[in-house]
């Protein structure tokens, strides 16, 4: 009998573990949906900085901009996009498996991390990592400000010459049941898109320079915006197959203990029925 | 209807938009400066402040952090009149 207990025990326990999975699924999908939206609105914001630049930027000499001046690389900067929460697969894993291999191909002195995310602050801190700066407990609640904090300190190692070279791992939305993980060159910007330029006349107040100057790290903030919210979205995304995935084995493993129990159940009163049988017939005789 | 122009306001996490406008007034860096049908093609840096924006309806007010404006409310050339507020943040203020 105590094995009919036990297993009633593990199929409610079981039964609650996939109630919460599925929640959390639930939970996912509606942030994907909300961090989705978020991506929509800022495009036009980044498409006409971006236009706004490559329609100026030819007309100035570049070398005049430190954020589009190429240098000779030696520091360069990664900054590692992970999450605070795990439950989402491989998600985190797959980022800081990609940022460990970029790490040793370049020379672990030579790279300083921003590291945006609990996951990746903590594993790189522990490993005597040249960590920098770490962000966390920002995804949560993430506003436009963020970013511009994020993309503050990365731009200010930039000007100071810590670094010569920007790169941002991150995973991006592809479909709900893929992301993308990418590594990208944040700075020194690279404007090589063609814009079809007509040359009207354009008054610049105060100049052109100075516009570009105060654009390009605008161009930066949003799309480190972007970025958050591609990883964001990817996350949830994530989350919510690791959930769906976890709730599908819950459910298994449910069918299995209710097959067990009842073979335990059925086999103790066919246990009680013979003995009940043999208690009469010892009576007859 | 020859007087208006279209006007948006962006910024990355909203955008409002405007069809029939024939002033506005914007925080440019050397001190605020309107914006009427025909103005010359320019760019200009924004800062802090208030933009008002006159439609052929009301008057529209927004409070702005610092940003670009992109005006191309010349109707010579063919470009489409329209000028364009790049701006970090905007909010609507109450009338």
């Amino acid at each position: 009998m105590a094995n009919l207990k036990n297993l009633s025990e593990r199929i409610k326990s079981v039964t609650s573990i996939q109630q919460v999975t599925k929640a959390m699924k639930m939970v996912a999908a509606a942030k994907v949906k909300k961090a989705q939206d978020k991506m929509e609105i800022s495009r036009p914001y980044a498409r006409n900085t971006q236009e706004l630049i490559c329609r100026i930027l030819p007309q100035i000499s570049s070398t005049d901009i430190s954020l589009v001046e190429k240098r000779n690389v030696n520091n360069i900067g990664i900054i590692i996009v992970t999450s605070d929460r795990g439950f989402a697969g491989s998600f985190n894993s797959s980022v800081i498996r990609l940022a460990e291999k970029e790490i040793e191909k370049i020379g672990k002195d030579k790279v300083q991390l921003f590291c945006l995310g609990k996951k990746s602050s903590e594993y790189f801190s522990k490993r005597d990592y040249n960590v920098k700066e770490a962000f966390f407990d920002f995804w949560k609640d993430m506003s436009y400000d963020t970013a511009s904090d994020i993309s503050k300190t990365f731009i200010s190692a930039f000007e100071n010459q810590d670094i010569d070279e920007v790169h941002v791992i991150y995973n991006r939305f592809r479909t709900l049941a893929s992301q993308d993980l990418i590594m990208e060159k944040v700075l020194p910007v690279d404007f090589s898109v063609d814009y079809n330029f007509t040359n009207y006349n354009y008054d610049y107040e105060p100049g052109q320079k100075e516009i570009v100057s105060t654009l390009i790290p605008k161009h930066i903030n949003v799309q480190m915006w972007q970025q958050l919210l591609e990883s964001y979205s990817s996350e949830e995304a994530a989350r919510m197959i690791a959930m769906d995935n976890a709730t599908e084995n819950a459910k298994e493993i449910i069918k299995e203990l209710k097959l067990e129990f009842n073979k335990a159940r059925q086999a103790a009163i066919t246990t009680e029925m013979l003995e009940i049988v043999g208690g009469a017939e010892a009576l007859v005789d | 209807m020859k007087n208006f122009f279209k006007l948006e306001i962006i910024t990355p996490i909203k955008k409002f938009s405007f069809d029939n406008v024939s002033y506005v007034k914007c925080p440019g860096v050397d001190g605020y400066f309107g914006i009427m049908k025909n103005h010359t093609n320019s760019i200009i840096n924004l800062t802090d402040g208030t933009i008002s924006i006159k439609t052929d309806k009301d008057e529209v007010k927004f409070s702005c952090s610092y940003g670009i404006a992109d005006i191309n409310s010349d109707s010579s050339d063919d470009i489409e009149d329209k000028v364009l507020l790049l701006v970090e943040n905007a909010e609507e203020l109450e009338k």
